[in-house]
């Protein structure tokens, strides 16, 4: 366990530097900086202003030294930098984000799940029948309805109909938990149809696969209530690589989030990442990525843990 | 990480390519269907309705009538023939992404199931890479870093559905270099080029085809993604996604411009979704099959 | 609809008195001594002050930002949102009225000393926000900082710095500003608090100037602005201007969707926001609120690179001169801006008597013609060729025109490949003079000299984009005099004569100026549409249920 364990942080760490180096690479490949947005439609201002510019944000030495300062910073003293736009500290930045899109995302995956496993396992023993069916369908609309289309019509729907709308202005959910949850409430739903959808026809798939199981079969015969089978023996087993696929799923939500964010206007990471994208905004591009692959990677090391756990056949030393 | 390959190897399998017990699959018809119809609309709708999909020639904003059936966009084109238009960059987005990651993952999940070790090694890592990203952050990535065209839309997604492909290749290839039949046509000398193309690759087409299926899905909500997020296909070219985005202007007056291209988008995702789930009930009939664990990103 | 203020608000009185300080400050920009203005100002003073009190004062408005300011720091910022962010609670020596006539702000007069410099009169019992008062030293700190602004600002903003040298205290309540040489600019740059406000001495080792600032604007900070969120003010209970202001406090949250922000117009969750011309169509007839428009400085405008050795077709006059005439400016308006806006030449539309008059671009210089600009082409001997136009992909009203133009183009012949990009990869090919054809923006500038400096060699400019070109010469003497032409009386001739060589030259063509819509809840009176793209009226606007 502890080797396993050593094993996957030294793998974590080589896949952050490596997605450390590609982010940073690949920014700098982007057409355009952030000089030639602050200088655009100066037509009176010379290179050696715009040269000036550069040097005073720090991107005029080679790409090595930039690298190594940059990575120095954050390895040594935890420091992202600032934002080229606004100078603020990054960490300061991510802090105010962090917290709203982890909240979109607990909330959308909370509602996915308690959607999704009465429909998947329903659909699964009722194999065929109309609410099978009924249950399939849904998933692959799910699958199949753009998130911000979604979104769009919900809005247009609350909007237009009831002339109601979620509070616009971030309101967090210490000061005001019913508040914070009407705001939530529905970038959640748009965003969790995916995953109730995957969820739901991963585990109707699980549960029909484990209950032709022998093991499944033999406890019914023993005589083992329905609901206890189904329950302990069939559920639990089939709810393995529905974590795995949860586990994915956050990095999906993470990439849904940015566009229902810009939609509901909630300044979490992803919106904050759009944004420093068109903004050619190095620092918060690259403090951003690495954000989102280290909670991807977290994440999936984790499901690996507890999917070790879950299902006894699987030695987490493998 | 190998969540997938581990996903996929717990659960115990059958052979692929079991002839198909039912090929009367009412969901997998339904979806040929739809993409049929999509496919002709792509190919002959702009013969049928002749309308310039880029000409300024009406009123602005007008609704659905006879003259335009989508009613006009926001500088007076004809809605239809741009949703036609639209059609044709959908399917091809979805076709040229899907081939590359078709063609790129095959290879790549080949040499590394086939080769093992360094080979393996190299490929898993830059596959862990490429999953390290959340799928459309990377696709957002590469098309702002190679310019919000197309062409770059395309390789761009290419790149991100090549990753779960590999993956799924490689698991596939390593299952079938464990049958015995490999074994021996290695021993009677058979070139790896034989071995590969007599042997292995017959035995995990069936995977293949389910994936593509599905990543073509993928690959069009990917483009309809982009597009909205202003990094996919540009205005004052017609493609859904930007239709949609330009379109969320006009809610409050010009619902109907909302609602043609994000249904147009849903309909054919339904229908390449419907495809691929028909198709992995024949080909894949092991329930739920290795394909659902990683119809993922 | 309605783009006035109401009948009885102040400030069409304070319009009226117009004349009043235009008189002032034309006898301030005369290049001879002036005479102080503050006489004036103190009457004009008074009046107000009688005025307030008919008027209701208190409550909050809130008012939704379409973009993020970035930062609030008063130097090197090059947004327009940026401004946004903090412009209730600076000012500058100088300000503008409504029409661009000049006026005093901080200072109470100013007067040309010299052949070079300007005295400046530091308005008697002004204080900044926290209570102590304006002097002599703050106003060359904040000088000092508009040369060389410190972090987060770059240096990036300092292109726009006329030639001042430097400023020197006459006494602890009056400056004398030294200029390299006479240029007309400056007083542009003083009245357009963009670049020019004045701070507290030193408070950028105080304060994180990003999030948090003090000025003597009518309000003031209240708590620090939050990236992406909000920034929210309240009355400057120092503030000079007697009466004013009338609100308690003005908070902005920042909305970046449309959609959002007409929906919470409805809702009666914010009392305004700028919209686009169809959002503003869209919730037109609402029951709760006001629309309003008018045109800004910012316009559309097609360019071009003339580079020696590629002898573009567009290198002929004759052809830039048929694109001119074949471009159908009255379907762009309708086509795209719902009917609204005007032509524009490349000086905004509306920009005083520095640019031409809508009358004399529609019937003469921007005139739809198609048989002219045939013949034009035909004179130039050129059937027709391919080109490619560079534009932005958002905001979409570029694509828009772009597609119309290319509709108009094909007529003579001209074959226009429509490349959207994104602002930054856009931004860095145009000042690289990295395209061929380009359909850009320009918005507002200090003075008149921003529109056209770039026609001139001296310009750093001018070698990317028309090194190729011949030149003109009546075109940089007019360029060249312009700028240190102090008098206005006789600088104003020498614009007239340039815009109409521009216009024949075709360097660049310009297209139409656009709308700028505002929607604000019935409750709030007295707000208008500012030329200058900024949200000037709120500082005097009120609340009437």
């Amino acid at each position: 366990m502890t080797t396993f364990l050593i094993r996957r942080l030294i793998a974590m760490i080589a896949t952050l530097f490596a997605v450390s180096v590609t982010i940073f690479l690949m920014v700098r490949l982007m057409t355009g900086d952030i000089i030639s947005i602050i200088f655009f439609g100066d037509e009176a201002a010379t290179d050696e202003q715009k040269d000036l510019v550069r040097k005073q944000l720090g991107i005029d030495g080679s790409y090595f030294h930039q690298y190594t300062h940059w990575a120095g910073r954050i390895l040594f003293h935890g420091d992202f930098g600032n934002s080229f736009q606004t100078g603020q500290p990054i960490s300061e930045i991510l802090g105010h984000s962090i917290h709203i899109t982890a909240e979109l995302i607990v909330l959308g995956i909370v509602i996915a799940l308690l959607f999704a496993i009465p429909l998947g396992v329903i659909s699964a023993v009722k194999r065929d029948s109309a609410a099978d069916y009924g249950a399939r369908l849904t998933g692959l609309i799910g699958i199949s309805i753009p998130g911000f289309w979604l979104a769009t019509l919900l809005i247009i729907f609350t909007s237009q109909v009831f002339n109601w709308l979620p509070p616009l202005l971030y309101v967090s959910i210490t000061t005001d938990p019913w508040k914070n949850f009407t705001q939530f409430v529905f970038p959640a739903l748009s965003i969790s149809v995916f995953t109730l959808a995957i969820v739901m026809r991963m585990l109707r798939a699980t549960m029909l696969e484990v209950l032709n199981l022998d093991y499944v079969r033999t406890a019914r015969a023993k005589g083992v209530p329905r609901r206890t089978v189904l329950i302990k023996h069939a559920l639990r087993n089939a709810l393995i690589p529905v974590v795995t696929v949860a586990g994915f799923e956050v990095g999906y939500l993470i990439a849904g989030a940015a566009v229902v964010e810009t939609i509901f206007n909630l300044p979490g990471v992803g919106f904050n990442l759009l944004h420093a994208i068109s903004q050619r905004d190095y620092p918060l591009i690259e403090a951003t990525t690495l954000l989102i692959a280290a909670v991807f990677v977290i994440v999936n090391t984790l499901v690996d843990l507890v999917y070790g756990l879950l299902d006894p056949r699987i030695s987490v030393a493998d | 990480m190998s969540t997938l390959t581990e996903t996929w190897k717990a659960v115990p399998r059958r052979r692929f390519l079991v002839v198909p017990a039912k090929w009367r699959n009412p969901i997998g018809i339904a979806g040929a269907i739809i993409v049929a119809f999509v496919i002709l609309t792509a190919l002959i709708g702009n013969l049928i309705w002749t309308n310039d999909p880029n000409l300024s020639n009406a009123d602005r904003l007008l609704g659905p009538s006879w003259a335009h059936p989508f009613g006009t966009d926001e500088i007076g084109r004809d809605s239809l023939a741009r949703i036609i238009h639209g059609a044709q960059v959908s399917l091809q987005v979805g076709a040229t992404a899907t081939a590359i990651a078709l063609v790129a993952g095959t290879v790549l999940g080949m040499l590394a199931g086939y080769y093992k070790g360094i080979v393996d090694q190299l490929v898993s890592r830059v596959i862990d890479l490429v999953f390290a990203f959340p799928g459309l952050v990377l696709a957002i990535v590469i098309a702002g870093l190679l310019g919000p065209t197309r062409r770059n839309a395309m390789i761009a997604i290419g790149i991100i559905i090549t990753a779960p492909f590999a993956r799924v290749v490689r698991a596939a290839v390593l299952e079938v270099m464990g049958f015995p039949f490999i074994e021996s046509s290695r021993a009677l000398g058979a070139s790896d080029f034989r071995v590969i193309f007599r042997h292995v690759l017959p035995n995990i087409t069936a995977p293949i085809i389910v994936l593509t299926s599905v990543y073509f899905s993928q690959a069009i909500l990917s483009e309809a993604t982009l597009s909205y997020l202003g990094l996919g296909i540009q205005p004052p070219e017609a493609a859904w996604g930007n239709m949609l985005a330009t379109a969320r202007q006009y809610v409050g007056t010009s619902i109907w411009m909302s609602i043609f291209p994000g249904a147009a988008i849903m309909i054919i995702v339904l229908g390449f979704n419907f495809l691929g789930d028909g198709l992995r009930d024949i080909l894949d009939p092991r329930v739920g099959g290795v394909t659902d664990a990683v119809t993922k990103k | 609809m309605s783009d006035k203020p109401s009948e009885s608000s102040p400030l069409e009185r304070e319009v009226s008195r117009r004349g009043l300080l235009a008189k002032a400050g034309k006898l301030g920009a005369g290049a001879l001594v002036a005479g102080a203005v503050a006489a004036p100002a103190e009457a004009a003073r008074s009046k107000a002050a009688r005025t307030s009190a008919k008027v209701p004062t208190g409550g909050t408005v809130t008012w939704a930002l379409e973009q993020d300011p970035a930062f609030i720091a008063p130097f090197g910022a090059t947004l327009t949102a940026n401004r946004w962010g903090n412009e209730m609670m600076y000012e500058s020596l100088l300000e503008w009225d409504p029409k661009l006539n000049l006026k005093p702000a901080i200072a109470e007069s100013y007067k040309v000393s010299g052949k070079k410099s300007i005295d400046f009169q530091i308005r008697k019992g002004i204080k900044f926000s926290d209570g102590s008062p304006v002097t002599a030293n703050d106003v060359i700190y904040s000088f000092l900082q508009q040369a060389t602004p410190p972090a987060p600002g770059t240096s990036a903003s300092t292109s726009q710095l006329p030639a001042i040298d430097h400023l020197e205290a006459i006494t602890p309540t009056s400056v004398r500003m030294y200029l390299k040489q006479p240029d007309a600019r400056v007083y542009g740059y003083l009245a357009w608090q963009r670049y020019s406000s004045i701070v507290p001495n030193g408070i950028y080792s105080s304060k994180n100037m990003a999030t948090d600032g003090i000025g003597t604007g009518p309000f003031m900070l209240n708590g620090k602005y939050v990236s992406n969120d909000h920034v929210n003010f309240v009355k400057n209970p120092n503030y000079w201007k007697p009466g004013l202001p009338y609100l308690d406090a003005i908070n902005f949250p920042i909305i970046t969707d449309e959609q959002t922000r007409l929906a919470a117009l409805r809702t009666g969750q914010i009392d305004g926001a700028t919209v686009s011309v169809d959002g503003a169509a869209a919730i037109n007839g609402a029951p709760n609120v006001t629309v309003l428009h008018g045109l800004t400085a910012a316009f559309r405008e097609l360019q071009f690179t003339i580079k020696p050795g590629e002898n573009k077709p567009w290198s002929k006059k004759q052809v830039r001169q048929a694109i001119n005439f074949a471009i159908n400016r009255a379907n762009i308006l309708k086509q795209v801006y719902n009917g609204y806006g005007q032509y524009s030449g490349v000086v905004a539309a509306g920009y005083g008597p520095w640019t031409l008059t809508d009358d004399q671009l529609q019937s003469k210089y921007e005139k739809y013609d198609l048989p002219t600009a045939k013949s034009l082409m035909k004179a130039a001997g050129v059937s027709g060729f391919d080109v490619t136009m560079t534009t932005f992909a958002t905001p979409t009203d570029f694509a828009a025109i772009a597609a119309l133009i290319k509709a108009d183009l094909s007529q003579i012949g001209i074959n226009v490949n429509i490349v959207p990009q994104d602002t930054a990869t856009f931004a860095a090919n145009n000042s690289a003079g990295a395209f061929d054809w380009d359909l850009t923006a320009r918005g507002m500038r200090g003075d008149v000299d921003g529109y056209v400096a770039e026609y001139h060699p001296a310009a750093a400019i001018y070698g990317k984009w028309f090194s190729g070109w011949g030149g003109n010469k009546q075109m940089f003497k007019d360029i060249g005099n312009g700028r240190i032409t102090l008098d206005p009386a006789k600088r104003i001739p020498i614009y007239q004569d340039l815009n109409k060589v521009l216009m024949d030259e075709c360097l660049e063509i310009g297209l139409v100026s656009v709308s700028k819509w505002q929607v604000v809840n019935r409750r709030v009176k007295n707000m208008y549409v500012a030329f200058t793209d900024f949200n000037t009226g709120l500082r005097n606007a009120y609340i009437k249920a």
